[in-house]
């Protein structure tokens, strides 16, 4: 993983370079502002106990007021423009990210494809707390440090020393060992609170199934050793946090106790100047306070590297169906697909092995077998998701590698286990097969989907709006979406994973009458793994282990 | 989201509900006061010093400076062990609130679907354990820590304890000034940032299906263009939204040179000690600080206290009092007038069911599907209460039955069992000790169940086959020696030859069983449901 570079991630933040820039300078304008409110007041104060002219103390309130104002309006200023360069980043980031996902799935991201979507859908969010967090509290940090040493350097070299010592403890010690013990712990955390949203997930799905035996006992023993495991984790994050405290506080206590040390011996010694008496303390004060913002930021730096190398990996990732380069044959007319002793293999795993099967007009093909057997794996070959290790799969008389992806797609239908629902309307979301298609005709589709009923409910029918994963459907009610969908779409052939899951015998028996029906001048093939929905077909695939 | 309290009317539920919630406050704001203290004592004593070099006066530097070490010892202290004090006392508040929320999920007494359920429970809970040990800490020092500041200025120097305390005062006007028109248009624009976001989400997400439909280069080019439109329409609301804290920003800095001025101005007439103006000095930028604090966790509070509503809505509604004792022989079950409540279904569409199971013998619920079949054993195992009518053991209401008790004696397997184990003796076994490993494989034998006590399942019992696993989860009830077995087709989708073993072990079980099934099965008794009339589809 190390050596993959960020890539989409660096382009993204290039894109908005002029926006950094803009906010690394608003950035630096604060620290140098905070650094020299806080010299120019002690200065003034020490010198005005001096009781000189008025006028001699003109200068350094006029710096007062100017630094105060300038620290206002360049943190105003640092925050605008770090937004404005986020916003953009995150823009271009989500539209590169998109566009590198598209080729990939849904066969492309290995076993958990969900998971893996998911997990891409966060990296992206990550790259905003990079710059509004990260990026720009270093930045600011570095500058106010390094001005503070020059400032105590010119009145001391061991007082620029004694600050220099105190900023890379802060700045750099203690930062490095909360990222070392804080990452640890916070993966350990993160570990065993996906197990416990797992739990959970169980507990709500299928809590009865334990409750009704009188075990609930062991449910809440399960919980707890969880919640153990967690605060085991998270107390050592938080004592972690509290070490990095402690020694940001020590230090910042040791390099003030110095500092006061040396001004006050050098004004007795008579080698330092006496107004200047209170300046390094409270320039430490300053400088140190903005240096200890850097520990928090340090620790999801680690994080949203990771995240940047894994968005990076992705762009990387081996594209599972590649369209052929030139022309390619007409296949528009295209009625059957044939598979030719196809084998799938996932690593050393075989999915599937060496099946032969054809979808001609006038099929209603039942594929049957036990989970993980690869009937999803046969189903995405057929809708040119993924391309076997052996054997081919064909549209008609062309192999499959010389069309184009599309074109397979214009003929070839599937309807996945779960179809998606987007944040939009019901008829935005059936309209995603046929963006053209009028009411009455999306009307039509949900009614020979079975969809009446669900539609008579929805406030503003067709165009209610549903929303992604949380959409309130029922899972039975998404997959006969994802068949109106299919019906809109109209193509010859169609492949169905599941379409049966969640519904009752009677409702499942109606659904594939309808599908028969349908497709009677195309082809069907109906994945499941109930017995009854065999009922149907005109014939049977059970498939077998591939081992 | 849904409806948000005010902050104190939550904390007050919360403290009602969970009472370290309390403590874990108190602690939180201690250690934050007592912090505050020794910033002040370390400004007057670091005062004291450079005031006193400065004047040439004689003085003790090793023991003042001695003196600054043992504060900053005492601060290294406080630091060190804030964070893991606050962590220490929110624990137990998360504790018992998710173990409230998982008995409300057990005891179903939550509505909405799984996934909220599921995100109530980790992320919601996860919330109000940050506002608790963050937020409102921060919210009450906010208000703490400029007062007692404030106090301590007044009482050194009251030109700068005024100067800062109409700073402090101005605040809140400044912001609703400036804030107020922002605020409409600015949820508007991160309403519209947040879709875009979703809409990333979606495609994302949705891409097999967009692709599907030869749909997903389309979308992968509009989000490209929806992106660059929202960046200049949201920056636009953004540079009026965060005057906010510009003014916050801007009051505090001017605030300190202003009070830096006036105390070089009375110096210069005299009227003022070097001590006592720096350490005022020294102090003015704290005043501020916990207010920046609080206005920066501000955003993050408002899922927390959605969140925590949520959450103690859910916890708040507790069972009712405890309940007669479960029967300890094998007990008389008997249906008077009893109806199921099916959802989306008019009650009278299901016919009213007047039937006795007999103590130890076997009755067969029978009737095609969709009439409530699943439903009825589901109110009988306790989960549900019927539309109409009672279910009466041994002449005790079910209802009246302390539920957990009923549960003990209770064994169900629904008709897709869930088998959580690593292995089949874990799976069997559920965490109970008094059951011998002899016991197990014999169960497992009589259930022509061929599997080793240690084999791995997998997860949900992935590695059996579906028939193996309903042979399992039958085993599991089974070994629990149950007075009552509710079986919700137990042979569904298992070969003649072991459909017929596991009906001829059920048959001889002692215990008084209902059985839901589609198939005839050998039972003393046939209850048959109609079908009916109206069906609405």
């Amino acid at each position: 993983m190390s050596d993959v570079t960020p890539t989409p991630v660096l382009d993204a933040l290039r894109a908005e370079r002029r926006a950094l820039a803009r906010a690394v300078g608003a950035g630096a304008l604060v620290s140098l502002a905070t650094i020299g409110l806080a010299a120019t007041s002690a200065w003034l104060i020490v010198r005005a106990a001096q009781r000189p002219s008025v006028l001699s103390l003109t200068v350094p309130m006029g710096l007062v007021q100017l630094f105060a104002l300038a620290k206002a309006v360049g943190r105003y200023g640092e925050r605008t423009e770090t937004h404005r360069a986020a916003l953009g980043a995150m823009a271009r980031l989500r539209a590169s990210t998109a566009a590198a996902l598209e080729p990939l799935l849904p066969a492309g991201l290995g076993p958990s494809t969900r998971d893996a979507v998911d997990t891409v859908i966060g990296d992206v969010e990550r790259v905003q707390d990079l710059l509004t967090s990260v990026a720009a509290p270093l930045a600011a940090a570095g500058i106010a440090g390094v001005a503070t040493v020059v400032l105590t350097g010119m009145m001391s070299l061991l007082a620029g020393c004694t600050v220099a010592a105190g900023l890379v403890v802060v700045g750099i010690f203690a930062p490095v060992l909360a990222a070392r013990a804080g990452w640890r712990n916070e993966q350990r955390a993160r570990e065993v609170h996906d197990q416990l949203v797992t739990l959970l997930d169980d507990i709500t799905r299928h809590g009865d199934d334990i409750v009704g035996l009188g075990e609930s006992n062991w449910l809440y023993g399960r919980l707890a050793q969880l919640e153990n495991a967690f605060d085991h984790a998270r107390r050592r994050r938080a004592w972690a946090q509290g070490l990095v405290a402690a020694l940001t506080t020590a230090a910042t206590g040791v390099t003030l106790i110095v500092l006061t040390t040396l001004a006050v011996r050098g004004v007795e010694a008579g080698h330092w100047h006496r107004a200047l008496v209170a300046v390094p303390s409270l320039l430490a004060i300053a400088a140190l306070e903005l240096a200890s913002t850097v520990a928090p930021a340090v620790v999801s730096l680690r994080g949203d590297l990771d995240a940047a190398r894994r968005l990076g990996a992705l762009a990387k990732t081996e594209v599972p169906v590649r369209d052929p380069d030139g022309a390619t044959p007409d296949v528009s007319g295209a009625t059957v697909v044939v598979a030719e002793n196809v084998r799938v293999d996932f690593g050393t795993h075989r999915v599937l092995g060496d099946v032969t099967t054809e979808l001609v007009p006038g099929d209603v093909v039942c594929v049957r077998g036990r989970s993980g057997v690869g009937k999803t794996t046969l189903a995405l070959l057929l809708a040119d998701f993924l391309r076997p290790a052996h054997g081919r799969v064909s549209l008609g008389p062309d192999p499959y590698d010389t069309v184009r992806a599309e074109q397979v797609r214009e003929r070839v239908g599937l309807v996945d286990d779960e179809p998606y629902i987007f944040h939009t309307t019901l008829a935005a979301n059936l309209r995603v097969a046929r963006p053209d298609a009028t009411d009455e005709e999306l009307l039509h589709a949900c009614e020979r989907a079975g969809l009446a009923p669900l539609l008579s409910t929805l406030p503003e029918g067709l165009a209610t709006p549903l929303g992604g994963r949380r959409d309130g459907l029922s899972g039975g009610e998404r997959r006969r979406v994802g068949l109106a969908r299919e019906f809109l779409a109209q193509r010859p052939l169609v492949i169905l994973d599941e379409p049966t899951e969640g519904l009752d015998a009677q409702g499942a028996a109606t659904l594939l009458r309808t599908v028969r029906d349908v497709y009677a001048d195309g082809a069907v093939m109906i994945i499941t793994h109930r017995e009854d929905d065999c009922a149907v077909a005109t014939r049977e695939i059970t498939l077998v282990g591939a081992d | 989201m849904s409806r948000a309290e005010s902050p104190s009317a939550l904390l007050r539920r919360l403290c009602a509900t969970s009472p370290m919630a309390r403590w874990s406050l108190i602690g939180a704001v201690a250690s934050g006061l007592v912090a505050l203290t020794l910033t002040v004592a370390q400004a007057v004593l670091l005062a004291h010093i450079l005031a006193l070099a400065f004047a040439d006066q004689e003085h003790h530097l090793a023991s003042d400076l001695f003196l600054l070490g043992v504060i900053t010892g005492l601060r290294v202290i406080v630091a060190l062990v804030q964070t893991p004090l606050g962590i220490h006392v929110a624990a137990p508040v998360r504790r018992d609130l998710r173990r409230r929320a998982v008995r409300a999920v057990l005891e179903h007494r939550v509505s909405g679907g799984t996934d909220d359920t599921v995100q109530l429970c980790t992320r919601g809970i996860d919330a109000i354990e940050t506002y608790l040990a963050g937020y409102v800490p921060a919210l009450v020092l906010a208000v703490a820590a400029p007062v007692g500041l404030i106090g301590w200025m007044a009482m050194t120097d009251w030109l700068s304890a005024a100067i800062v305390g109409a700073t402090i005062l101005a605040l809140p006007i400044f912001m609703v000034l400036l804030g107020l028109e922002a605020k409409a248009k600015m949820e508007e624009r991160w309403a519209e940032q947040e879709k875009l976001a979703n809409y990333f989400g979606d495609v994302a997400a949705g891409m097999a299906t967009l692709k599907a439909h030869n749909r997903s280069s389309h979308a992968v080019r509009t989000l490209d263009d929806v992106g660059e439109a929202l960046q200049t329409s949201t920056m636009t609301t953004l540079r009026v939204a965060f005057l906010s804290s510009f003014a916050l920003e801007l009051l505090a800095s001017l605030a300190t040179a202003l009070v830096a001025m006036m105390l070089g101005v009375r110096l210069l007439g005299g009227h003022m000690s070097l001590s006592t103006a720096l350490a005022v000095l020294i102090v003015t930028p704290e005043v501020y600080l916990p207010l920046r604090r609080a206005a920066a966790q501000f955003h993050a509070s408002s899922d927390g206290v959605a969140a925590a509503t949520a959450v103690l809505d859910l916890v708040s509604e507790e069972a009712a009092a405890e309940g007669r004792p479960a029967p300890r022989n094998l007990p008389v079950i008997e249906f008077r007038n009893a109806r199921p409540a099916i959802t989306g279904r008019e009650h009278d569409d299901l016919e009213a069911l007047c039937f006795t199971i007999p103590a130890g013998r076997t009755t067969a619920l029978m009737g095609p599907s969709g009439v409530g079949k699943t439903t009825l054993l589901r109110c009988l195992a306790g989960f549900e209460p019927l539309a109409h009518g009672e279910i009466v053991v041994d002449g005790v209401p079910l209802a009246q039955i302390d539920a957990s008790a009923w549960r003990a004696v209770v064994a169900w397997v629904p008709q897709d069992p869930h088998v959580p184990g690593a292995t089949v003796r874990e799976a069997l076994l559920l965490g109970r000790r008094d059951i011998t490993d002899d016991e197990l494989r014999a169960t497992l034998r009589s259930l022509d169940l061929d599997l080793d006590l240690d084999r791995p399942l997998g997860d949900d019992g992935g590695s059996l086959s579906a028939g193996q696993r309903r042979r399992l989860a039958l085993a599991r009830a089974l070994v629990r020696q149950p007075l009552v077995l509710i079986l919700d087709e137990p042979t569904a989708h298992l070969d003649a030859a072991s459909e017929e073993r596991i009906l001829d072990v059920l048959s001889q079980y002692p215990a008084t069983t209902l059985v839901a099934t589609h198939r005839s099965v050998p039972a003393d008794d046939v209850v048959t449901l109609r079908a009916p009339e109206r069906f609405g589809v």
